[in-house]
């Protein structure tokens, strides 16, 4: 159907604007009511506009300032964007619409005639969902981003960007807050390789362990994790997961500092910290590649810092794209995303290495080429399941918002019910008709049970399986659809992808399965593997009425089945989508061809349908990882063999279920655990970190680093385009730091000589920036050449020796690891306490026992340590040696004696 | 129909098993407690006021709020525990010890088919963790669901295949299930494999040798010589020191690694036999202190003498694992090795690191 055969159909009456006002189109005024249902709007019945409260009848006009969605009784819903007016009119031909400014949504809610006035023609919009702008009329069936506006009309969904668990070595629970989030992003291709730094603040008096989940964006891939040790940015390496967690679990347990970043769960990454000092920052990057999104206007970047339950309010949040800063926030409340407008990117590259040729093509199909979907059947049944296991705790308004609005999609002479499960399955009754009356009682069922338990997929598939047959048998020619919502993992009964698939197809038959993957994360190979319909991880109210809108019309619009793809002889292709392919959406494929071989034109056939994509590679980093990861999905949703999926995993530097990220806090330590590196960044280079600069918010406050006498380098992390940056040092010396983009930092070295006295020192910087503004800060650092003392006590208990160690810091210590301006008058107890986070400065206190062995004591809080020599009572004599080491690696042994 | 199986388990589990057996000596098997006696004794009104208040001050205190919840439960107020342990998980939704104290605590209230929905949230939050695999395996063999517990220990041992402990775990519960041909098959592999620990292939050889004795003594009783002769050759193949028949056989394993369980049994001849002595007098043996994973050790009396053998577990500590809290099983087989040979399973759960159970009294009688 086209705009010209509706001209010719309608019989267009045309209208005029006179002065502004709206002529009624189609000559008369509305018969049906007119009322708001969202927002603000007014409206025109005669000569001047009033505010729309209530029902109103002869509406000619509807107009908004701020966004606003309206009812048309019986007949739509018209969603008006800010700034928006429409006029309004009625003929014998049904309700006619002219959009004299803005952006509206028209939704039919029936089929009752109506049509939009465009350019002097007439689009017919009966039965129709579309979005008219800028004299165009969009179909959100093959756009639902098109009519994200009016989604965005209701309020928000609840954000926030993440919070750290902790525990003391004694086990008491606690939380800390992100203090500063700084984002770095910089293109490659059409990917984003994002840099977050977060740091967190431990305000408490207590040594601790944190426990940081994250979750990454859709498509995400991790490449690294570094932390700062010291003042030293260490480069975590991938590593086997047992043998990451066995290294992280000893290291913890001799109080040094490693951090391990561990594949949790679907797109949730846990990442587990130690120790975190009292009154100090610890600093952790996390790093991957971020697909950029398909925007309404082309493609774009979205940092997102929404994630249900979590931090609301940071200190500090800057985002920067390719060096420029696009965000620099301080006191921050996330309340939505940053999205940067990305333009026009190319959608073949190619990487080339020892081990094979890697291609990633984004194919759009020709649609025009596709044939017309048949006419959908008058009615749709939807069975709704909903995932109420433990994994959607976090995410029950989600779901109920995703329930919501599959139903409200839902037109009055379509039926559908509810299944809910987790362990088991409840049965929601039969098919009813989508009224208000139906739709809180579907979402107050769901409300009702609260999450728990694990995810039988097989038997939700068997119990829908149930429910589509009666409806078949009731009326074979409904349109029959699953719509699941659910974090899509099954962790109960049977797991496998492939047999889950096998009985989807066996349950189903030709019903469409739709499904919003909602919850924790969600492990969704097996959902993907059995979507025939729409597909979605929506973490946003927005996100999910986007999902609902589309599998509306996913009848209605045209789509490629079984495809299939060609990429030439040895080539292994992995693709975005498993499914179907529906008009609006591309496909992106992934290849790898043996080393050597040339790109070839990749073909791909569904049906009739066949189109040929050109060779036209522009060469870029990742594609090989990209491809890798596709290929660790794979190999893991197979249940394939663990070495394989490690081995790859590792092979490209992408994560699997089977590796983890693991810091460690020297290059010694690595070796030690035969840990080869292959990302050692800077973390060879000796650092003092930059603190509280708010040009780059990298540190909101400073832990002094502790360091014996040597030469240092200085890092500030101010922007590339400040006009200069100068550190005056303790010695009254300026030096000028130099910008190094491959740090993307300023540097600067300098002396601290072999006769600087023991005490904490400040470095004042000045940073003059590109506008001309200066800021200034202070930088401290910490002397300390003398290694700690321990007062050791040792009793016999069941079983073994209890070791107690106590750091011992004399007044003499004290005065000179204090800043001279704090000693002046003031009681040196009094100080000690203030200051004992830098002079209890211990790390880690092992212990050497007669028979060659060696273990480390629990720091059970500052300065104490603790743990037993497991061994039956000795009989004469024996020396203990400890091996005592502080944090500016100053170490001291010595021996302590054991008596029957 | 599930209900019911976890039921009738309940009662094999709580029955004091008396054996006349065809050997010299008369074994009795009775149970003593699951638990450590430690907190069980009636709180009373003002230490629950006490406690309420503390958890009232400090609600992301889980000490506290575990104190409570064991404190109701020792007042026998199942009900009000049940309650507080929900509020307590509302505080902290990622912590598996209070999921595991409700699931134990609806499975006392009789609603097995809601313990067991809270149970396998532990999977569902960790499903790519073995251990919360293996844990949630310890309750369901505790609740007699052994399909659903091989189902777990499956999915803990695809995740970490080369776990022998886990595969002699899954060996064991297959025997559980009835299945022996499965579970020798599983028990050789593990015997077999070269980087098994021996702790682990020692009692994969004592389980396999008490399958291959009961198929030989079906062979002779069937009057297969020769098979009976060709399984005496695989038994002897075993090495099992002192052989397979044992008047009694103590087996210990406990839930998750990195915890440090231990097994010891008090003789009639008044030593005790554990880690730092492991063989009396009289010859009882123990086999093996296992501490860098999750057993399993085993206690064996050749001869029992006549008398009191007392068998507790006392959790030695543990570090830094989802659960804080050790469960696992005691396996009391008397008479192995013959045709009267009996296996009685006691579950355990110990709270708190250096704390004991008292599982079983074994008296003997010549």
């Amino acid at each position: 159907m086209n705009a010209r055969a509706i001209l010719v159909f309608c019989g267009f009456v045309a209208i005029s604007s006179c002065g502004g006002r709206t002529t009624v189109p189609g000559g008369h005024a509305l018969s049906r009511s007119v009322s708001v249902l969202e927002g603000d709007a007014e409206v025109r019945t005669g000569s001047a506009f009033s505010k729309l409260e209530g029902e109103k009848t002869g509406v000619v006009e509807l107009r908004t300032a701020t966004g606003a969605t309206v009812v048309i009784a019986g007949v739509a819903r018209v969603f008006l964007h800010a700034g928006a007016r429409v006029g309004l009119g009625e003929d014998d031909k049904g309700i006619r619409l002219v959009v004299e400014e803005g952006t509206v949504r028209y939704r039919a809610l029936g089929r009752a005639n109506a049509s939009v006035v465009i350019d002097g023609g007439v689009v017919d919009l009966t039965g129709r969902d579309v979005v008219i702008a800028h004299g165009k009329v969009v179909d959100t069936a093959t756009h639902p981003d098109a009519a994200s506006f009016s989604f965005a009309i209701a309020a928000p969904s609840a954000v926030g960007v993440g919070s750290m668990e902790t525990k003391t070595v004694t086990g008491e629970k606690g939380s800390l807050a992100l203090v500063a989030l700084n984002v770095e992003g910089k293109t490659a291709g059409d990917l984003v390789e994002t840099s977050v730094e977060h740091v967190f603040h431990n305000s408490t008096d207590a040594r601790l362990e944190g426990s940081f989940r994250f979750p990454l964006p859709k498509g995400a891939i991790l490449t690294g994790l570094a932390m700062d040790i010291d003042g030293k940015l260490m480069e975590g390496e991938l590593v086997e997961r047992d043998k990451a967690r066995k290294v992280y679990e000893a290291i913890v347990d001799s109080m040094r500092d490693p951090a391990l970043l561990e594949w949790e769960h679907g797109n949730t990454f846990k990442l587990r910290v130690f120790p975190i000092e009292p009154k100090s920052d610890k600093r952790v990057v996390l790093r991957f590649l971020a697909p950029l999104r398909d925007g309404a206007a082309g493609r774009e970047w979205v940092y997102s810092a929404r994630a249900p339950g979590m931090q609301s309010k940071l200190d500090k949040f800057s985002v920067r794209l390719d060096g420029k800063g696009i965000v620099d926030k301080k006191a921050w409340t996330p309340g939505e995303d940053v999205v940067v407008p990305m333009g026009t990117y190319s959608s073949a590259f190619v990487e080339t290495r020892k081990d094979g040729t890697f291609v990633a093509v984004r194919v759009t199909p020709d649609w025009s080429k596709v044939a017309a979907p048949p006419p959908p059947p008058a009615r749709r049944r939807v069975v709704l399941f909903v995932d109420t296991s433990r994994s959607v705790l976090e995410e029950r308004t989600l779901t109920a918002d995703a329930v919501r609005s599959v139903l409200d999609g839902l037109r009055p002479d379509d039926r559908f019910t509810v299944l809910t499960g987790d362990v088991d399955v409840r049965d929601g009754g039969a098919f009813v008709a989508p009224t208000a009356a139906s739709i809180k009682s579907a979402l107050d069922a769901i409300a009702a049970i609260e999450p728990d338990g694990a995810s039988d997929l097989g038997a939700a598939l068997g119990a829908v399986g149930k429910k589509l047959s009666a409806a078949r048998a009731e009326d074979a020619a409904d349109d029959l659809e699953l719509v699941y919502v659910g974090d899509g993992t099954p962790t109960w009964g049977v797991v496998e992808p492939e047999l889950l698939s096998k009985t989807a197809s066996e349950k189903l038959g030709n019903a469409l399965f739709h499904a919003a993957i909602v919850g924790k994360g969600g492990d969704d190979a097996a959902v993907r593997k059995m979507v025939t319909g729409r597909f979605a991880e929506p973490r946003t109210k927005e996100e999910v009425a986007r999902f609902a809108t589309a599998i509306a019309h996913a009848r209605e619009v045209k789509r490629l089945r079984e495809i299939e793809i060609d990429a030439g002889a040895g080539a292994v292709v992995h693709r975005s989508l498993a499914g179907n392919l529906f008009e609006g959406e591309s496909l992106e494929l992934y290849v790898r061809l043996p080393a050597g071989a040339a790109p070839k034109p990749i073909a791909l056939r569904a049906g009739s349908y066949f189109q040929t994509i050109p060779v036209a590679l522009e060469p870029a980093a990742h594609v090989a990882r990209r491809w890798a990861s596709q290929e660790v999905a794979a190999l893991e949703a197979k249940g394939a063999d663990k070495q394989a999926i490690i081995d790859t995993s590792l092979a490209f530097g992408v994560m699997s279920h089977h590796t983890s990220w693991l810091v460690l806090e020297s290059e010694q330590a690595y070796a030690q655990w035969d840990i080869a590196r292959k990302n050692k960044g800077e973390s060879g280079d000796i650092k003092i970190t930059g603190a509280d600069l708010q040009s780059v918010g990298a540190h909101s406050s400073m832990t002094p680093d502790h360091l014996q006498p040597g030469d240092p380098e200085l890092h500030i992390p101010a922007p590339a385009d400040a006009r200069s940056v100068v550190a005056v040092l303790p010695s009254g010396e300026s030096k000028i730091a130099e910008y190094e983009p491959a740090l993307g930092k300023w540097t600067l070295r300098f002396l601290v000589d072999k006769d600087v006295a023991d005490g904490t020192y400040d470095i004042q910087v000045r940073i003059v920036h590109a506008g001309g503004e200066v800021e200034l800060q202070k930088i401290s650092y910490h002397v300390d050449t003398t290694a700690p003392t321990f007062a050791v006590s040792i009793k016999r208990v069941e079983g073994g020796y209890e070791i107690k160690a106590v750091q011992l810091v004399t007044d003499e210590e004290a005065k000179r690891g204090l800043p001279a301006a704090e000693l002046a008058g003031a009681n040196l107890a009094t100080l000690k306490e203030k200051y004992a986070h830098i002079l209890t400065d211990s790390k880690r206190l092992e212990v050497a026992t007669p028979d060659g062995k060696t273990f480390a004591l629990d720091g059970v809080k500052l300065g104490t340590f603790r743990g037993v020599w497991k061994t039956p009572p000795v009989t004469s004599e024996v020396k203990l040696r400890f091996v005592a080491a502080d944090r500016a690696l100053n170490e001291r042994s010595f021996d302590v004696t054991v008596s029957p | 129909m599930r209900r019911a199986r976890l039921a009738a388990v309940a009662v094999v589990c709580a029955a004091i098993g008396t054996i006349a057996s065809g050997s010299s000596a008369h074994l009795a098997v009775k149970k003593i407690d699951t638990e450590p006696k430690e907190g069980k004794d009636k709180p009373g009104a003002q230490k629950l006021a006490e406690l309420r208040k503390a958890v009232a001050d400090a609600p992301d205190q889980r000490s506290h709020r575990f104190d409570l919840v064991r404190a109701l439960i020792a007042e026998g107020d199942l009900n009000g525990a049940l309650t507080e342990a929900r509020a307590w998980r509302a505080k902290d939704a990622y912590d598996l010890v209070v999921v595991r104290i409700i699931g134990d605590l609806q499975m006392q209230l009789g609603d097995a088919a809601t313990a067991r929905r809270t149970y396998s949230s532990i999977v569902e939050l960790l499903p790519k963790d073995p251990d919360a695999h293996r844990a949630l395996a310890t309750v369901l063999k505790e609740a007699g669901d052994l399909d659903n517990a091989f189902l777990r220990l499956s999915d803990a041992s695809k995740l970490r295949p080369t776990d022998a402990r886990l595969a002699f775990e899954l060996a064991d519960v297959v025997h559980r299930m009835g299945k022996d041909g499965d579970a020798a098959e599983r028990l050789q592999k593990v015997v077999d494999d070269k980087e098994a620990p021996e702790s682990v292939k020692y009692p994969a050889k004592q389980r396999l040798g008490q399958i291959l004795a009961a198929r030989r003594r079906e062979a002779i009783k069937a009057g297969k010589t020769a098979e009976g002769a060709d399984l005496a050759k695989k038994i002897e193949g075993l090495g099992i020191k002192g052989g397979i028949e044992n008047d009694l056989k103590v087996y210990l394993s406990w839930d998750t690694d990195r915890t440090d369980v231990d097994l010891w049994v008090d003789t009639p001849g008044g030593e005790k036999v554990w880690y730092e002595h492991k063989s009396t007098q009289h010859g009882e043996a123990l086999y093996d202190d296992v501490t860098s994973g999750y057993g399993p050790e085993s206690f064996t009396a050749k001869k029992a003498r006549a008398g009191t053998y007392t068998v507790s577990v006392n959790y030695y500590g543990t570090s830094r694992t989802v659960f804080s809290d050790a469960r696992g099983e005691v396996v009391v087989i008397t008479h192995e090795g013959t045709a009267d040979e009996k296996k009685q399973v006691f579950p355990f759960r110990i709270w708190k690191a250096k704390q004991t159970v008292t599982v079983a009294k074994i008296e003997v009688k010549p």
